[in-house]
């Protein structure tokens, strides 16, 4: 517990020196593009207060979170898959080395094609960023469990379905967790590039809005914004994680 | 002289000399090896088991041990000859064999209990009947107050102590121990020798104990069985015709260190057989 106290200090500590950095840069040299903390700070009050970014961020947040929910049903069901099946290996596994690599942006105007600009396309476009993230980190989990439970399992002879149960999906646990965590940045990079892309609407429809109109200072807020929801969605599946795998 | 005879005479209180519970004829095992020439493991070994015999299995580390046991188990299958067990064809695993492994083999994710509990999947007993038992089992191999804990609380000893409570619990006609204490210091293996002696007793079953060690071997068995080096093949069979349980003060008599220096003869050579040829092959 200590140790990670001491991390959180070292953390924010870096944090205020790359923020006064930063202050005096601007101060020194002041641009548009470089504006004071102060003054991004000052656009965050405003947007809290006059509250107009609230129904874009909700708008988008549930894009991120249909998104990733779905990416990781199916991240999940085919990384256990490929885990324990040799077969699976070589279909889903092959499909997902290829396509995992593949830049998942220049996938957009194929969907937009097909799904239009609506919803469907930005939520399609955040499972995409993040189901191979999950679905290879959960096979990597299930490959993880030792050969001796597998041994064991079938000298007693537990059923498929028990071995699913009690064996597969807690041995895949943490290494699922470090998918999900991985895979939420990644939902929200997915989430704010689909409105870039698709549509001038949602939390990344605004921020095309301050880009285009040069208003830096409200640009960086919104990023801000975006990074601390982020965060603190990572550190949401870190702590229910750890719950889940008490045993390591 | 006496010692001699100790080791040849064979059992009078054999109960009526029924056919063996577990027969293997002419056992062999090759492994397939990717770029390599297939390597045998096993080879011509034949073995008739009695009903509620201990054996002893030792040999050289690599010879092959751990390789006939998971064939008894039914967790790799002969490349040729035959494994009966109660008169069945060994095809795979089945309720009536039970095995402990050498590094326990317990879900670290699940309590003492439910490590327990999971062994008698194959049974059709009530999730209720699973868990009294479990516990009964636990009690008896001294870990009542246990149950809850995660295997990561639980000393080596303790864990075995599960591992031997879960093979127990669907009261096996064969168990296996595959170096059941080879993971464990010096003073806790002791302990553990005397309460599975006990136990073996108050059991009954019919026994492969798989080991490295010779007191052990002497300490536990009705009959040791040495092996060559891999392939592994008979090289001796010693009977131990002392009546079980033989109790701590059997380690500390002169016949002890007899018995085990006769099987340590018998070792020997293929120990350092087996030496040298690592160094070749490495
Ligand atoms: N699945 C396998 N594939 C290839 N070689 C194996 C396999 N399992 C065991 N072996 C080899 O067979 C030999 C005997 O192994 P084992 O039965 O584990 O020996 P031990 O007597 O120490 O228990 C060893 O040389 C081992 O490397
Ligand atoms: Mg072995």
């Amino acid at each position: 517990m200590s140790s990670s106290i001491r991390t959180a200090w070292v953390a924010f500590a870096t944090f205020l020196l790359l923020l006064a950095g930063w202050w005096g840069v601007a101060a020194i040299a002041p641009s548009s593009y470089l504006p004071t903390p102060l003054a991004i700070f000052e656009r965050l009050v405003y947007f809290v207060v006059e509250g107009g970014l609230l129904d874009d961020l909700v708008s988008t947040m549930i894009n991120i979170a249909a998104g990733f929910f779905i990416a990781a049903a199916l991240g999940i069901a085919s990384g256990l898959i490929m885990g324990v099946s040799r077969l699976g290996r070589d279909t889903i596994g092959f499909f997902v080395d290829v396509f995992q690599s593949a830049p998942s942006a220049a996938l957009v105007p194929i969907i937009v094609v097909i799904l239009g600009f609506g919803r469907e396309a930005m939520i399609t476009i955040v499972v995409i960023f993040c189901y191979f993230i999950i679905a290879v980190s959960t096979a990597a989990g299930a490959r993880s469990i030792e050969s001796g439970l597998h041994d064991m399992s079938a000298t007693f002879g537990a059923s498929r379905w028990l071995f699913f149960r009690k064996v597969l999906v807690p041995g895949s646990m943490p290494m699922i967790i470090v998918g999900l965590r991985l895979a939420m940045a990644r939902a929200f990079n997915g989430g704010i590039l689909a409105e870039l892309l698709i549509s001038i609407r949602g939390f990344g429809g605004k921020m095309m809005y301050f880009g285009g109109a040069f208003d830096f200072a409200s640009l960086y807020a919104l990023i801000a914004v975006a990074l601390v929801l982020t965060f603190a969605s990572m550190a949401v599946i870190s702590l229910v994680g750890r719950q889940l795998i008490r045993w390591t | 002289m006496a010692l001699n005879q100790t080791l040849s005479v064979q059992r009078l209180d054999d109960p009526a000399p029924d056919s063996p519970i577990i027969e293997i004829s002419h056992l062999q095992k090759v492994f397939a090896q990717r770029k390599k020439a297939p390597l045998e493991a096993v080879t011509d070994f034949s073995l008739d088991v009695r009903r509620g015999e201990v054996l002893g299995l030792i040999g050289p580390s690599g010879c092959g041990k751990t390789t006939i046991l998971r064939m008894v188990a039914g967790l790799d299958s002969p490349s040729s000859g035959s494994i009966v067990v109660d008169g069945k064809e060994v095809t795979g695993p089945g309720p009536e064999r039970a095995m402990v492994f050498q590094d326990f083999a317990l879900l670290p994710w699940q309590s003492a209990l439910e490590n327990v509990v999971f062994g008698m999947a194959a049974t059709k007993l009530s999730r209720e009947e699973r868990v009294a038992r479990a516990r009964a089992e636990l009690a008896r191999v001294g870990l009542s107050g246990f149950e809850d804990h995660l295997p990561k609380a639980l000393s080596g000893g303790m864990k075995q102590r599960v591992g031997l409570a879960r093979a127990l619990a669907v009261n096996p006609t064969v168990l296996l121990l595959d170096e059941p204490f080879g993971a464990l210091d010096a003073q806790t293996k002791t302990l553990l020798q005397d309460d599975m002696s006990a136990t073996l007793q108050e059991e009954g079953c019919t026994t492969l104990l798989v080991t490295h060690d010779m007191s052990e071997a002497v300490y536990l068995c009705d009959r040791i069985v040495v092996l060559t080096n891999r392939p592994a093949r008979i090289s001796q069979a010693f009977s131990i015709d002392i009546p079980r349980p033989r109790g701590e003060r059997f380690r500390s008599t002169p016949e002890f260190t007899e018995l085990v220096d006769q099987v340590w003869q018998e070792l020997k050579a293929h120990v350092t057989l087996s030496n040298s040829q690592a160094v070749v092959e490495g």
